[in-house]
């Protein structure tokens, strides 16, 4: 101890005699390289990776998956209005009537999640459940996936025409992702359907 | 007394901590920077969507512009050298080790095979006159089951996934306590694009047995909440 004071008592006298000329590093051009680099970095990194929307596509377009027809939605996408699909449900027939659904507003959306508010539903109440412990991880993940691809809940059968946009396919499968519906495939729209959709125009 | 000391000492602030700072995080992006933001050949308007799946580093990237034209993009500088080499084998082409180094660097590529090599070794500017002028890499569905030369994307597919696949397998092995993803396929289309040149794209896809892609998209926040609470 005694020696160490004596010593800061020694630096400090040192100190106050070089004082008069104190060695000052200018650090100012260090800091303008740092920030420099800062600025490159901060603008040259590519941190953010995309967003992206999964589509699974049937194996072959000739795929008989049998579908029973009350569960079957089919959405009909054509070159015209863009926030504007076609549905009809079931099997299709001449008496068949085609209905507009709006993509922009909550059209399709609401009548998605209508649809599907049996499995929507069961889905909330699973994940309180699970949030407040009941139900545990393990458990959850199995209830989900069976209520999600229950044999019950609605198909939808994607049918685009080949003017249509790619941004269509993109919002329609995006409002399918919203309704919480996994069970989706795709086909071509036969010409029984293109000329009602052209009559409907 | 003390107070006369203060006003004579000059006004010097100490820098110090600030350049801590900005040195630490000068390091911090130096070091979590994997890829640097590259300028895309071609300008592409994606479609918005509600989703928030993120790519993953290991992808495969065709881009699909208005008019239908393809681009090509593969991560991970081994596995695009290897993938030219087969790709060279199969067409009969010669590539300088030059042109297989320039290869290496550019992630986006979309002229035809025949005339990779110019591409290769032209400067950026004429790069810049070519990817505007281009064609895309040739694709014909009618021909993906049945390969033929004139069919370059199943190629470039076919091989860039081999070799992807040839290059995770190794990764693994080195590192068996890391998680690395597998190779994914996305499409990053303009949403203006005709349906059909995507279907096109895809089926492509498909004829190589892959049926799952990701579709990319921008962010967009959603409106409104769905009518029955799907939370």
């Amino acid at each position: 101890m005694a020696e160490i004071q004596q010593n800061s008592i020694g630096s400090r006298r040192h100190a106050k005699r070089v004082s008069r000329s104190a060695p000052r590093l200018d650090m100012t051009p260090m800091v303008d390289l740092a920030f420099l680099l800062l600025t490159f970095f901060v603008l040259a990194a590519n941190l953010v990776l995309p967003k992206s929307i999964e589509m699974i596509t049937p194996k072959t377009s000739d795929d008989k998956t049998h579908v029973s027809m009350e569960r079957a939605i089919t959405l009909l996408l054509d070159e015209t209005n863009p926030s504007k699909v076609w549905f009809y449900n079931g099997k299709w027939s001449d008496e068949t009537k085609m209905a507009a659904a709006s993509l922009d507003g909550s059209g399709l959306r609401e009548m998605l999640v209508k649809r599907n508010a049996k499995a929507i539903s069961t889905l909330a109440s699973l994940k309180a459940d699970y949030a407040s412990g009941k139900v545990s991880a393990a458990d959850y993940a199995v209830k989900r996936s069976k209520t999600l691809n229950s044999a019950d809940s609605p198909f939808i059968i994607i049918k685009t025409t080949d003017n249509a946009s790619y941004g269509k396919l993109v919002d329609v499968l995006d409002e399918i992702s919203v309704s919480k519906i996994l069970q989706y495939s795709f086909a071509d729209p036969t010409d029984e359907e293109l000329l009602r959709m052209k009559e409907n125009k | 007394m003390p107070k006369i000391k203060i006003a004579k000492s000059s006004p010097s602030l100490d820098m110090t901590p600030m350049v801590d700072l900005a040195f630490l995080l000068v390091t911090f992006f130096m070091l979590t920077t994997t890829s640097f933001r590259e300028k895309d050949p071609v300008n592409v308007d994606t479609p918005n969507s509600t989703s928030e799946i993120t790519l993953t580093e290991n992808v495969m990237l065709i881009t699909v512009d208005t008019t239908g034209r393809v681009f090509f993009s593969l991560n991970g500088q081994e596995v695009r050298k290897n993938m030219l080499d087969r790709m060279a084998n199969q067409h009969n082409i010669r590539f300088t080790d030059k042109e297989k180094e320039t290869f290496m660097r550019i992630k986006t590529f979309g002229v035809p095979i025949a005339d990779l090599a110019s591409y290769l070794k032209a400067d950026d500017a004429k790069r810049k006159k070519m990817d505007m002028e281009t064609k895309g890499i040739p694709y014909d569905t009618a021909l993906s089951k049945t390969p033929q030369k004139e069919n370059e994307l199943f190629y470039w597919i076919n091989f860039g996934r081999y070799e992807a696949a040839k290059n995770l397998d190794e990764r693994k092995k080195e590192h068996p306590d890391q998680k690395i993803e597998d190779l994914r396929f996305a499409i990053k289309a303009d949403g203006k694009t005709a349906y059909k040149k995507v279907k096109d794209v895809i089926n492509v896809f498909k004829a190589q047995d892959i049926f799952v892609f990701n579709l990319i998209t921008k962010l967009e926040k959603e409106t409104a909440a769905p009518a029955a609470g799907g939370h």
